[in-house]
């Protein structure tokens, strides 16, 4: 597959990402559903923090990325190379526990941009990643189950305090 | 907007919600005003910050011209001290952008580059819908809820 082409699929999925929610998320986030066995013992709680937490740096490594292209000083080579070394490493790992599709995504577009000589189109290219990797993080966010941190209020003094009373009377 | 017009607002809108607000430029980085309505109409998931207190939050702006500045080198405030109403863009660049909307009060004392503000007129209907995406996000049920940004003609 060349550039254009891979550039192409993820575009199209970006348009659709704006009104529809990604499978994967609905699928990890929405119902706890793990086709790979992520999730040891079968909870999800490692799930959503590891890898939601990782999705989140991906788009963040991106984003850094992109940046550095918007400067002039910044060669393709120099944005291919931190593509190559800041990638890989997350991204495998969401493939692996819930985001097979971002991770192929991501794979394509390192396999792809060794070809690539001109600088536009590797920030092109980037970009429908970034936008993509935005998608998928933007739905996490959502759909996370926020409700549970209503369990979890900030301690207050006078529950402190409480709480030493009852453990210096026991 | 056409024909080299400068836009004094464009509208914010949240279809499901059946609310809208005008959105102007406030005294600095009216060039990234100006950029963002050649953008327009762009359409996004409307999030809601779970860590900064009272911000209309969405992730997944994406743009069809690059925004080549560098945040570094932007205006910005400190997004507990700033008027509510006002737009900061957050890990914005290229053709992706990030984009807070403070709603009440925010306690993250760090500074975003801010460049338009939400009309005083509309800043009521701002906090309605505000505080009904803050009631949807720590729900049990999730009904999405988009966020759509317009040019006047829109």
């Amino acid at each position: 597959m060349g550039w254009q082409e891979l550039k192409a699929e993820i575009d199209t999925e970006n348009e659709r990402l704006v009104d529809e929610a990604p499978e994967e998320v609905v699928k990890v986030v929405r119902f706890r559903i793990e086709h790979s066995g992520a999730g040891t013992d079968g909870q999800i709680m490692g799930t959503w923090f590891y890898t939601l937490t990782d999705v989140r740096f991906l788009v963040a490594y991106l984003y850094q990325i992109i940046s550095a292209g918007m400067d002039p000083a910044f060669t393709a080579d120099q944005l291919k190379y931190m593509t190559q070394q800041m990638m890989p490493g997350a991204g495998a790992y969401v493939g692996y526990s819930g985001f097979p599709s971002l991770w192929q995504f991501i794979k394509g577009v390192i396999d792809v941009m060794g070809e690539m000589e001109d600088r536009d189109d590797l920030l092109e290219l980037l970009n429908s990643l970034y936008l993509y990797a935005s998608h998928i993080n933007a739905h996490i966010h959502y759909y996370f189950p926020w409700c549970i941190s209503l369990n979890y209020p900030h301690r207050t003094a006078e529950q402190v305090r409480e709480m030493a009373k009852l453990i210096a009377d026991s | 907007m056409g024909g080299g017009q400068v836009a004094e607002y464009f509208v914010m809108r949240w279809p499901e919600l059946d609310k809208q607000v005008r959105v102007k430029p406030i005294e600095q980085n009216r060039e990234v005003f100006d950029w963002f309505v050649e953008n327009l109409p762009i359409k996004a998931l409307q999030g809601h910050t779970v860590v900064s207190g009272y911000g209309l939050f969405s992730q997944n702006l994406g743009f069809k011209k690059m925004f080549a500045w560098r945040e570094k080198d932007l205006a910005k405030d400190d997004l507990s001290k700033m008027p509510e109403g006002r737009l900061a863009f957050f890990m914005t660049t290229g053709k992706v952008g990030n984009l807070i909307v403070k709603w009440g009060e925010m306690t993250e004392p760090l500074s975003y580059v801010t460049w338009a503000e939400v009309v005083e007129e509309d800043k009521t209907t701002l906090a309605e819908v505000g505080k009904k995406t803050w009631s949807i996000f720590i729900g049990i049920e999730k009904p999405i809820v988009h966020v759509e940004f317009v040019g006047v003609e829109g």
